[in-house]
């Protein structure tokens, strides 16, 4: 009896096995015939040049997304981060990859004090043929005031179409940075008069168009046949929602997918050790960690030390590549990242202490008067390795002889960032600092006076003056200039410190070019020059 | 019996109405605001304005008991509310999560309970051969592997170096094998452990003995008595995994992109989408009471003489 029943038992569980293993899955594509030649493992080096007219047309690239959404409509939320990503939607201008706004949708836009003119380019189309015109773009942009918060303020806009490729932009004031708010994702065009689901199945601009949509799963994409920009190569994108990373360093080593970014540091040490298969690029992104100091619990000659001791550097290669050393709010190369702040220099720091009337004691600790520095709080949360950043400034703090101690908050906007009673020695936080190519968002919500950012009180009527002239100047030059002069005052209050840019790292299977990977910005991704992965 | 389930499930309000106060309690005290958190996801700047204006679309500018009770109103009512990430109806994501929640749970429960029993009898039936030490050594590696390691490894072997599956499943029969076989491995090591010392413990009884002197046959005292007795502790030790799995698979359900309610209660906590979390934790609590009923029933069902009351 007990023969028959083990038996019994085997018997199922091997018809359960059978039954599991013949099931058909339409994920699955084991392609082992991907591999081979040239390797292009360059971290920053961008890829080269492909263009239709060089390359044959055709192949599939498939990729993960940490994140997938629930709808694909653009004006939702930040979807149209994702949409962009995807190759579906196009704003009407666009970021480089030297972060310069130019014309994508729009052949132009002139600015005369409070009134603008867009112009289209011709020859834009849906990816069902029909033109963009200038009334959908008016269209879309009240849809877009009417369904996203942020972009309120575009219901105080009057819009004028004078032809069918000309819309009058009339301001209730001037507003210099019209263009790069225009290089938004969420400045991106639907067909609202054919697009009859636009949560599933909006009909865009970009390179390719849905074919499947699982909401917060996976996306394909096939090649827009009617694109306006020149020939798609691909002829079809998948986009898997997947979060774990070694699920994803396995499906890639496993050639399911070809490309993906923000990979991780360890897996940039595993797919570098195979240069044949793999190429990997980093980009630093302009989402920044930085730190504010507390004024009014840390002295003048405390915090300008403190500016001197962090070592970026080392930081940045103690983290694997996934982060880069950056000297200020915005990259050195733009006109308006021109004041930087200092780099490590210890002996500096000493000279700094020093002057404050600090002296190092026998516990290798700053004294003054007798008394030892009290021990400072390095505020903190476990998101986006800022723990870790903390832990290894607290490090360098005290063999400097500044004493730290780690504060970890579970949520920084719940705490330091708005509660005013709350007492912080030194806190970090993390975000896009030049989220436009313009520095006017990051110095209007983190320097002006009482803006959501100015929680060390550094705001003050010199500088809001400047910020108010910043807002109305329309000269590129002049507004630099401006620029400058504001985050150069800042800096030297010393209250708050740029520590490191988040790299954008990514890996492509050999083949894959035109991946946006050299774009500092993630909302750019799959283009119609993608190449799919060599065969 | 139906009377018995009747008062069992009617003592079930005032818990669940405790369990909805507790958990929009925590959940209201939790640091952090939903509203700053969905302005601020693309790392932007927001103005005092911007975040007044989405606090009150979202109802966080309403006091504690106004919030509490419109939202037990409406789930009174099926209404669960949206969430606050992507503004869709919390419900119907949960349902659909829970399915395929339920569906690995059960799976990994059944194949566990049909090759573990067999082998829990049988090392009992032959207590230290050499058959019941190799069964020791797994089971107590199976016990003390985690779960993310279990599925690692089960993800090396069967996707990378056999290629039976691939490392991108979707929520299918095949997709569901690898999971199934990770949560089941541990299930397996300790139901087999289980029911090797409840079996042992009853062929020591005085019963058996008893049975083998008037020469009652083997497989016969093996499975209506020593098998059926030892039936209340298996019943007890399975509920008490079904249990876990049901909320505790979200390491399994993220490795293999299983898209059950554990990663989707991660994913919700983190990106402070209250009113999907309050419902997770609701449906999560009443299905855990609900199983705790169905275990007391089953055990008056195996045996008679214990008192439903």
């Amino acid at each position: 009896m007990l023969k028959k029943l083990i038996a019994t038992v085997l018997i199922l569980t091997m018809a359960l096995t059978a039954l599991t293993a013949c099931s058909g899955t339409p994920a699955q594509s084991n392609d082992p015939g991907k591999s081979d030649p040239v390797v292009s493992n360059d971290p920053g080096s961008s890829a080269p040049e492909v263009t239709a007219g060089t390359t044959a047309l055709g192949g599939t690239l498939k990729t993960v997304e940490t994140f997938m959404y629930p709808s694909l409509d653009p004006v939702k939320d930040y979807y149209s981060w994702h949409s962009q990503k995807y190759g579906l939607t196009e704003s009407l201008f666009r970021l480089t990859d030297d972060i310069e706004v130019v014309p994508w949708l729009a052949e132009g836009l002139d600015i005369a004090d409070n009134v603008a003119t867009l112009t289209l380019k011709d020859g834009v189309c849906f990816s069902n043929g029909n033109p963009l015109t200038a009334d959908m773009v008016k269209r879309n942009m009240l849809r877009l005031a009417e369904n996203n918060k942020r972009f309120y303020y575009l219901n105080d806009f009057q819009l004028d179409v004078t032809d069918e490729k000309t819309l009058v932009i009339t301001m209730p004031t001037a507003l210099p940075t019209l263009r790069n708010e225009l290089a938004n994702p969420e400045f991106c065009m639907i067909d609202l008069d054919n697009s009859t689901d636009i949560d599933n199945n909006p009909i865009c601009t970009g390179p390719f168009k849905v074919e499947t949509f699982v909401p917060e799963g996976d996306l394909t994409l096939v090649r827009n046949e009617n694109y306006w920009d020149g020939d798609v190569i691909l002829d079809s994108v998948t986009f898997y929602a997947m979060s774990d990373e070694q699920s994803k360093l396995m499906a890639m080593q496993n050639g399911e997918i070809d490309a993906y970014d923000n990979i991780t540091a360890t897996d940039i040490e595993i797919y570098s050790t195979d240069p044949a298969a793999y190429q990997l690029f980093s980009v630093a992104m302009q989402a920044r960690c930085y730190m504010f100091m507390n004024p009014d619990r840390l002295d003048a000659s405390i915090r300008e030390a403190i500016t001197l001791v962090i070592d970026r550097e080392t930081i940045a290669a103690f983290m694997g590549g996934v982060l880069t050393p950056t000297y200020g709010a915005f990259n050195d190369d733009t006109a308006y990242g021109k004041s930087q702040q200092p780099q490590m220099n210890l002996e500096a720091a000493k000279a700094v202490m020093e002057a404050g009337g600090y002296t190092l004691n026998a516990s290798n600790v700053y004294e003054k008067d007798g008394k030892a520095i009290p021990t400072i709080g390095l505020y903190c949360y476990a998101a986006r390795n800022i723990d870790k950043i903390a832990v290894l400034i607290l490090e360098q703090l005290s063999n400097f002889g500044i004493p730290c101690e780690i504060k970890l908050v579970e949520d920084p906007d719940g705490t330091y960032m708005t509660d005013p009673s709350y007492e912080f020695d030194i806190c970090f936080y993390r975000m896009t600092t030049d989220k436009t190519g313009d520095p006017m968002p990051f110095i209007e919500g983190v320097v002006m006076s009482g803006s959501y950012q100015d929680i060390t009180g550094y705001g003050n009527a010199e500088a809001d003056a400047k910020i108010e002239e910043l807002r109305f100047t329309v000269d590129p030059a002049k507004r630099a200039e401006i620029a400058n002069d504001i985050m150069k005052d800042y800096y030297a209050a010393n209250v708050f410190v740029s520590l490191l840019c988040y790299n954008r790292n990514i890996v492509m299977a050999t083949g894959v070019s035109n991946f946006s990977e050299a774009n500092p910005y993630e909302y750019y991704g799959v283009t119609h020059k993608t190449t799919p992965a060599t065969k | 019996m139906l009377k018995y389930a009747s008062k069992r499930i009617i003592k079930l309000i005032p818990v669940l109405l405790a369990i909805t106060l507790l958990v929009f309690t925590l959940m209201y005290l939790t640091p952090g605001d939903p509203a700053l958190k969905k302005l601020t996801s693309g790392g932007g700047v927001v103005t005092d304005e911007l975040l007044a204006l989405e606090r009150a679309e979202m109802g966080l500018d309403r006091p504690f008991f106004v919030r509490y009770f419109s939202w037990v109103f409406g789930i009174v009512q099926g209404d669960f509310g949206n969430s606050y990430v992507d503004s869709m109806p919390v419900l119907p994501k949960l349902l659909k999560a829970l399915g395929y929640t339920l569906m690995l749970a059960l799976a990994s429960t059944f194949l566990s309970v049909v090759i573990a029993i067999p082998i829990g009898v049988y090392t009992a039936l032959k207590k230290d051969t050499i058959f019941d030490n190799i069964v020791r050594i797994f089971t107590f590696t199976g016990n003390a592997m985690p779960n993310f390691l279990i599925a690692l490894l089960l993800m090396f072997l069967f996707c990378i170096q056999i290629k039976a599956f691939p490392v991108i499943a979707t929520a299918s029969l095949k997709g569901m094998f690898l999971p199934t076989l990770a949560l089941s491995i541990p299930m397996i090591s300790r139901f087999a452990r289980q029911t090797r010392a409840d079996v042992l413990s009853q062929l020591g009884e005085e019963y058996v003995i008893g049975m083998h002197a008037r020469g009652v046959k083997e497989r016969t005292i093996l499975f209506k008595n020593v098998l059926h007795n030892s039936l209340g502790s298996i019943i007890t030790i399975v509920s008490l995994q079904i249990r876990i799995l049901i909320g505790g698979s979200v390491v399994t359900e993220t490795i293999f992109r299983w898209p059950g309610i554990g990663s989707m209660l991660m994913s919700s906590i983190t990106g402070r989408d209250y009113p999907l979390v309050q419902g997770t934790v609701l449906i999560l609590a009443t299905l855990q009471i609900l199983i705790n009923l169905l275990t007391d029933m089953s055990y008056f069902v195996i045996d008679k003489r214990i008192s439903l009351e």
